[in-house]
């Protein structure tokens, strides 16, 4: 037997059992005894005198309300006798989102193979034998704590939507698990492999799998220009394995009605879809690829939704991924800082809608001024500065004796030869209209490519470099004169949309974000954690321990009478390559084991202890009144 | 109203008792005590040469005849001998209450006054206390008979003990100085004071000539008091006077060892003076006091 307490914060009472002795040394008088003649007690020796905490003495009743009080402390504090449970079996179920995926031979998923697997190792536990269940996601929270048996338990246990807890993390729960749990036995049911695991023979991996290859959405994200509102391009990046070789559509949606606005074929080779391949940065498997698809021109709807569609009957092996949801951002307003030796060359720039314009002359420029936070973007207009500022800028004309760009031979009126299709700054762009008076050729570097080639050579280059978009054309784009000089005005806009969209592109929305359709703007961290009904479903409950993902989609909201609609967004690649690792902040595990789905037997010691203080409670009140004032 | 000791068979047995003196002492009428005076009393006291106007009754014929002068008997006078009894009426013969100290002390003073009046003895009770010594006289006349026991009794029974301090020796003085008579003299108190004040009070006795017998009575919880390791503020009964005092088990014994030692000072004291010495503790019995220890004293017959 052993005893233990189910509110070990009731002991925090024992805090306040000083204040009990407060009353009794407040009250404490000495008492007045008149004696016939004084010259007999003046200067007698006392031992308790002397002594700093023999003048305090508290009466016996003190002792026995003070007994009263930890008796009902230690009550407060819930203490029970548990019965030593036999050493059993620790049985860890693998509840993250790759366990949905479909097994590539028998097609079933991979998460009822590790239940069935799980059912089978419960039927060899000897009878009598304390079995615990535990999942990963939340990490190592016990179920059956609620008594039930183990195969209901298995009913209600589901695989989740979040994504795998780290190997470190893992390891650690299983050797916990494995050195102090006390069981004589720990069966982990994944599909993965778990580096790191203690080397213990009480510990076992059963992995199951491998899962059908997965295509799946990794980055959904809508574009809505700051000067064409209407305007709403959509980015669609899919992780796709590299022997793909389904057929398959890419359609995107009107998150609300469901009518279609658009798709892609897999199969299709269009301009504006750009392989990325293997990206190592990413944290991709080397056996996985990516494409990016672009959706331009679509009509203008509150939430977007992007899902892939089979032909055929070939199952995909997550669909968890095979959907996003994307919500149609409030247009911004441009913050733009041009830096120009002839600041009057940008009235044309002054007088475009959503756009903000701040003009400053080259040697007020103050790098360390100029931030994001303050501008959209920076154009140096004839001008440079020493270094690439930390703002998407566009160098429009730079001068011969710039540090950043090498410049080519200058040409009066070059021709166009050639151009980017599907690049952003060419579209609505008729690029062979544009015929600038006086350029200069620039050459290329590494980190940008030309756009727009002419004769006298590269006219127009575009890259990034540390997460900045910057543009560097060749001539003069100032001043912009609208529909008076339409393929110019056409590729300023460009331009600025171009560096315009940077900041969203660079920070994507993260996992678990909720959306709100109204807002328009994603609140992370700001967003309550609704309780979501799917439906047809109940209430979903989100885990409490680990990272809420939620599941992507739609949700309709009802609080207090209102509804909302909610889009989730699923926006981590790393959730669609399953057995990847994602570090995870963990919260506090329960390693508690439980006995077979019944609880430990429990004895409970604190009715006794309010018994017995009751009892003196009694006592002390017959006390109180037997005793003489 | 007599106090509950004073039954019939108490005061049946005070009366067969008799004040005791080691000298004697001239009363003022005749009583039942050998007076230095000569008298015509039956006990023979020495022979006088005869002269003129003498009774003719008392010549010793014999010795007349022997020596042929005339002799005359002479006989011891028997008087009354006056009894002052001085009660402690301090405020220090109060307590502790219940040891009831002022009313042991009262039986014994009323006890020793029923034994004088019963013996014929002139009999006079003061009352040692602050009132006392500011308002009304300390110490009774001397009365006679013991038809008058009841009254003593009453005023006795009237009196509690005082409040305030009391000056022993001025209020003795200011008692011996009222028409005291030399004869047998009793002080009853407990002597809880400074020894120098008794010292000063025996004095006086010496000198009106008074054979005094000190009668200590002493409660129970002064000789075995409660403890207060807590500390308690003991506050003199009579000056108010106050001290804090930890009085615990160690306390305790200094304080016992004390006290016996100023009683045996007081003892020493009155052996020194020629004075008897009686202890009576509160909670004994007052009448095996008086039939029993007082006789073993000498102080009764």
């Amino acid at each position: 037997m052993s005893l233990g307490l189910l509110s070990p914060a009731g002991l925090v009472l024992l805090l306040g059992l000083p204040l009990l002795a407060l009353p009794y040394l407040l009250r404490r008088r000495h008492p007045r005894v008149v004696v016939p003649a004084l010259f007999l007690y003046a200067g007698l020796p006392s031992g308790t005198g002397r002594r700093t905490w023999g003048r305090v003495r508290l009466p016996p009743r003190f002792f026995l309300q003070l007994l009263i009080l930890l008796l009902l402390a230690a009550a407060a504090a819930r203490p029970v006798l548990r019965a030593d449970a036999t050493p059993g079996v620790a049985l860890v179920l693998d509840t993250s989102a790759s366990m949905q995926a479909l097994d590539a031979a028998l097609g079933e998923p991979l998460f009822v193979q590790a239940k069935a697997g799980l059912r089978a190792a419960l039927e060899q536990v000897p009878t009598g034998r304390c079995v615990a269940i535990y999942t990963t996601n939340p990490l190592g929270a016990a179920e059956g704590h609620d008594g039930q048996a183990p195969e209901r338990l298995l009913d209600r246990l589901t695989a989740s939507d979040t994504p795998d807890p780290d190997d470190e993390a893992l390891a650690g729960l299983l050797g916990r698990l494995a050195t102090g749990g006390g069981f004589e036995r720990v069966v982990f049911f994944t599909d993965r492999e778990v580096s790191g695991l203690p080397d213990d023979a009480r510990l076992r991996v059963e992995t199951f799998g491998p899962a059908r290859p997965n295509v799946g959405i990794h980055a959904l994200h809508v574009h809505r220009s700051p000067f064409f509102p209407d305007r709403v391009q959509a980015g669609v990046r899919v992780g796709l394995p590299a022997d793909d070789r389904a057929s398959w559509r890419l359609v995107i949606e009107d998150g609300r009605t469901g009518r279609s606005l658009g798709s892609r074929s897999a199969a299709s080779v269009d301009p504006a879809e750009r392989e990325i391949g293997t990206d190592d940065a990413g944290g991709l498997r080397a056996s996985s690829r990516q494409r990016t698809f672009a959706f331009s021109d679509l009509p203008r709807t509150d939430v977007y939704r992007v899902r892939i569609a089979f032909d055929g009957e070939r199952a995909d092996g997550l669909a968890l991924d095979n959907e996003a949801v994307a919500v149609l951002p409030e247009p911004a307003t441009v913050s733009v800082l041009l830096v120009s030796p002839d600041p009057e060359a940008g009235d044309g720039l002054a007088r475009i809608a959503n756009l903000h314009l701040t003009r400053l002359r080259p040697e007020e420029y103050d790098p360390a001024r100029t931030t994001r936070a303050q501008y959209t973007c920076v154009i140096f207009h004839l001008t440079t500065p020493q270094v690439l500022p930390d703002v998407p800028a566009a160098f429009l004309l730079p001068p011969e004796d710039n540090p950043l760009f090498r410049l080519g031979d200058a040409a009066p009126r070059p021709a166009v030869t050639d151009w980017t299709l599907g690049h952003p700054l060419t579209s609505y762009l008729t690029v062979p209209l544009l015929a600038p008076a006086y350029a200069h050729a620039i050459r290329p570097a590494a980190w940008n490519r030309s756009i727009i080639e002419s004769t006298a050579g590269a006219l127009v280059l575009a890259g990034e470099r540390n997460g900045r978009r910057y543009v560097v054309t060749g001539f003069d784009l100032l001043p912009y004169l609208g529909r008076a000089n339409l393929p110019a005005s056409i590729l300023t806009l460009n331009v600025l949309n171009w560096l315009a969209d940077t900041d969203a592109a660079a920070r994507p929305l993260p996992t678990g974000t909720v959306l709100s359709p109204r807002a328009g703007a994603a609140e992370p961290g700001t967003a309550p954690r609704p309780r979501l009904r799917f439906p047809g479903e109940a209430d979903f409950r989100p885990f409490e321990q680990a990272v809420v993902l939620d599941r992507q989609g739609l949700y309709r909201l009802r609080e207090d009478g209102t509804e909302r609609l909610l889009a989730v967004n699923l926006t981590n690649a790393d959730e669609s390559t399953t057995g990847r690792p994602l570090r995870l902040d963990i919260g506090g595990t329960d390693a508690r084991p439980e006995a077979n789905g019944q609880p430990t037997p429990e004895h409970a010691v604190w009715p006794w202890l309010i018994l017995a203080s009751a009892v003196l409670c009694c006592g002390e009140w017959w006390w109180a009144g037997w005793r003489p004032a | 109203m007599l106090p509950p000791l004073f039954t019939p068979p108490y005061l049946s047995r005070l009366e067969t008792l008799r004040v005791r003196t080691r000298r004697r002492f001239p009363g003022g009428r005749p009583g039942g005590h050998p007076s230095p005076r000569r008298g015509s009393g039956l006990e023979f006291a020495e022979y006088r040469r005869y002269a003129p106007g003498d009774d003719l009754r008392y010549l010793d014929w014999n010795l007349f005849a022997r020596t042929d002068k005339l002799y005359v008997k002479q006989f011891q006078a028997e008087e009354e001998l006056y009894t002052s009894l001085f009660l402690d009426g301090s405020a220090s013969m109060a307590g502790p209450a219940a040891d009831r100290k002022f009313a042991s002390a009262r039986d014994v003073v009323l006890s020793l006054a029923y034994v004088a009046l019963a013996g014929k003895d002139a009999v006079s009770i003061a009352l040692l206390g602050p009132e006392s010594a500011a308002r009304q006289p300390p110490a009774s006349p001397y009365v006679r008979g013991r038809q008058r026991f009841v009254d003593l009794a009453e005023r006795l029974a009237a009196q509690r003990p005082g409040r305030g301090s009391v000056h022993v020796v001025r209020t003795l003085a200011r008692c011996l100085q009222q028409s005291h008579h030399a004869g047998k003299a009793v002080w009853v108190s407990d002597f809880l004071f400074p020894l120098a004040a008794l010292r000063d009070g025996l004095s006086l006795f010496r000198g009106v000539n008074s054979e005094l017998t000190v009668i200590q009575v002493l409660g129970r919880g002064e000789l075995d008091p409660p403890v207060y390791p807590g500390g308690a503020r003991f506050t003199d009964s009579e000056n108010a006077a106050q001290d804090l005092v930890y009085f615990d088990a160690r306390a305790k014994r200094a304080y016992v060892a004390r006290l016996e030692r100023h009683n045996r000072e007081l003892a020493g004291l009155c052996h020194q003076a020629g004075v008897r010495y009686a202890r009576f503790v509160g909670h004994a019995d007052v009448a095996d006091f008086v039939l029993r220890e007082l006789p073993r004293l000498g102080l009764l017959r």
